[in-house]
C-alpha cells in the first residue's frame, strides 16, 4: 500500500507536468523496467484522463444549453427598442410640466381668541386667503386643499372684502366630566347585546322541580321556567337581542344551555357549542 | 416616475456593460474560472466561428463542435496561466477553430481512405474505461468533482482553488484533493483490478 501511495504522487507529479527534466528522464526509465510502476501509471493515466474528459463534457454541456444564432440578434433588437423607450420616458420625464400650483382655497380658521364685544362694531371674523408657502405641506383629499394657515386677523368691514365665515360657538371652560351624559352619549353602542335585562328575565319565575324522572331538562310557558333535575349549583339566566328576536339562555356549572321560549313539552337542557355566542352571553354575564 | 426611469436606465447601462465585455476583463474572469465569461465568449463570437466551418466543408454539427472544443482549450490555457495573448481574444479563437478543423478535415480523409482497405472497430476496452472511471467521477460528491476537475484539467493552483472553492488556506485545498483522489482511485479499483489496465 505504502508503495502504491509512493508511486502515486510520483505518477501526479508526472502527469501533471510538475516534474524537472531529469526527473521525468528517470522516471521513464522506471517506467520500462518496474512492472508495478507501470500498472499503477495506466490506472493513474486513465483516471486522470476521465476526470479531464468529465470535465470537458460538462464545459461543453454548459456551452449546449446557451441560447446562440437568431436568439442574439433578437436581443440586440429587443434591447434597441428597450432603450429607445427608456430615452422617450426620460425625456417625457425631464421636460414635462410641473404642476401648477393649487390655489389657495379660504378655510375657516381657528381663533385663538374670540371677543366680539357690544361696544365694537359690527365686526366679522374673517379668514384671510394666504396662498402656501413652498415649505408648508399640502394635501389633496377628495378634492379638498387644506393649507395650514398662519395666521388670521380681525378687519373692519370696510376693509376689502373677504368671505366672511361662520364661526361655531365655542363653549369655554369645557369641561368634560361635569358633563357626564355627554360622554355617557358620545361612547359607542354597544353590539346586539341587550343590557337591559330586566325585560323578560325580570318577569321569568324559575322553578326547580326535583323529583322528576327528568334529571337535566327544562319547560318555559307563560314566563314560567321549570327546571327538571337537581340544580345544586348556582345559575343564571341570560338573554340576549338577535336578529331574530330575544333569546334566553341559561349559565349553569361553567356551560351555556339554550332555553326555547313557550316550550311546553319539557325537553333536555343542550349546552351551546357555538364560540361566537358564547363569547357573546360571557360578555353579559354577571 | 423618477425612480422607474433611474431604475430602467441603470438596468440598460448594466447590460451594456455585459454586452460589451472587453477582452481584459474576459481573461481575468477565465483565469479565476469564472466560467459566465466563457458563455459570455460563445455567443459573442459565434457566428464568426460557424462560419468559418461551414464555408469549409462542415456541417452546423460539426461546427458548433469545433467551435466549443476550441473554446475550451482557450479556456484551459488560460486557467492554467501559461497563456500570453497578442491579439485579440476573437483572432486566437479564430486560429484554434481554423486549426481543429484542419485536424478534423484531415482525420476524415484519412479514415475514409483507410475504411476502403480496412474496417474500423472502435476498442471497446478502451471505450468501457472511460465509461467506467466516468461513473466513478460522477460519484463523488460535488466538491471531490470540482477540486479534481480544477487541478487536473484547468491546471488551477491549489490557491486558486482555495479562493474558488471558498476553503481556508491551500493546505486545506490540498488535503482535500489528496483525500478526493484517494475516493476515486478506490472507486475505479474497486471496479477493476489493475491488470485490465495492462495491456
Amino acid at each position: 500500500m505504502d508503495l502504491n501511495n509512493n508511486y502515486s504522487e510520483l505518477i501526479d507529479t508526472y502527469l501533471t507536468g510538475g516534474m524537472s527534466e531529469s526527473a521525468k528522464v528517470a522516471f521513464e526509465e522506471a517506467l520500462q523496467t518496474d512492472p508495478l510502476l507501470q500498472g499503477e501509471f495506466q490506472l493513474q493515466q486513465g483516471i486522470v484522463e476521465g476526470i479531464k474528459d468529465f470535465r470537458k463534457a460538462e464545459l461543453k454541456a454548459m456551452l449546449n444549453n446557451v441560447e446562440v444564432g437568431g436568439a442574439f440578434s433578437t436581443f440586440k433588437i429587443a434591447a434597441g427598442i428597450g432603450a429607445l423607450l427608456i430615452g422617450g420616458l426620460s425625456l417625457y420625464y425631464f421636460n414635462a410640466d410641473k404642476p401648477e400650483p393649487i390655489a389657495a382655497m379660504p378655510v375657516p380658521t381657528k381663533i385663538e381668541e374670540v371677543t366680539p364685544t357690544a361696544s365694537e362694531e359690527n365686526l366679522t371674523i374673517v379668514a384671510e386667503e394666504i396662498a402656501p408657502e413652498a415649505e408648508e405641506k399640502s394635501e389633496i383629499a377628495n378634492d379638498k386643499v387644506v393649507i395650514a394657515a398662519k395666521k388670521s386677523k380681525i378687519v373692519s368691514p370696510k376693509a376689502k372684502e373677504v368671505r366672511a365665515v361662520q364661526l361655531p360657538n365655542v363653549i369655554e371652560d369645557f369641561d368634560e366630566d361635569e358633563n357626564p351624559q355627554l360622554s355617557e352619549q358620545l361612547t359607542l353602542p354597544d353590539n346586539n347585546l341587550n343590557t337591559t335585562h330586566e325585560t323578560i328575565i325580570a318577569k321569568t319565575d324559575v322553578n326547580q322541580i326535583t323529583d322528576s324522572k327528568f334529571s337535566f331538562h327544562y319547560q318555559f310557558v307563560n314566563n314560567k321556567l321549570f327546571l327538571y333535575g337537581d340544580f345544586d349549583k348556582k345559575y343564571e339566566i341570560l338573554e340576549l337581542n338577535s336578529p331574530n328576536g330575544i333569546s334566553i339562555y341559561m349559565f349553569y356549572d361553567g356551560y351555556f344551555y339554550g332555553i326555547a321560549q313557550q316550550k311546553k313539552k319539557i325537553t333536555p337542557l343542550s349546552k351551546i357549542e357555538d364560540t361566537d355566542l358564547i363569547n357573546d352571553l360571557m360578555t353579559i354575564k354577571k | 416616475m423618477r425612480e422607474v426611469v433611474t431604475f430602467c436606465l441603470t438596468a440598460v447601462f448594466k447590460t451594456k456593460a455585459v454586452l460589451f465585455m472587453k477582452d481584459r476583463v474576459i481573461l481575468e474572469k477565465i483565469a479565476k474560472g469564472d466560467e459566465s465569461a466563457l458563455k459570455y465568449l460563445y455567443t459573442k463570437h459565434y457566428r464568426m466561428m460557424l462560419k468559418l466551418v461551414l464555408t469549409n466543408s462542415g456541417t452546423e454539427e460539426e461546427a458548433k463542435d469545433i467551435y466549443q472544443d476550441a473554446l475550451i482549450v482557450f479556456w484551459q490555457k488560460v486557467t492554467s496561466g501559461k497563456l500570453e495573448l497578442t491579439s485579440k481574444i476573437s483572432t486566437y479563437l479564430y486560429s484554434i477553430c481554423l486549426n481543429l478543423w484542419r485536424k478534423e478535415l484531415s482525420r476524415k480523409s484519412r479514415l475514409s481512405y483507410e475504411e476502403k482497405d480496412t474496417p474500423q472497430y472502435p476498442d471497446e476496452s478502451r471505450v468501457e474505461s472511460a465509461r467506467i472511471i466516468h461513473e466513478c467521477v460522477d460519484e463523488l460528491g460535488g466538491t471531490c468533482k470540482k477540486i479534481l476537475s480544477y487541478y487536473y484539467f484547468d491546471k488551477m493552483s491549489m490557491q486558486e482553488i482555495a479562493t474558488k472553492l471558498d476553503f481556508a488556506n491551500t493546505n486545506t485545498a490540498k488535503t482535500k484533493k489528496y483525500k478526493c483522489k484517494k475516493r476515486l482511485d478506490a472507486l475505479v479499483k474497486g471496479k477493476y483490478s489493475a491488470s485490465d489496465f495492462l495491456d
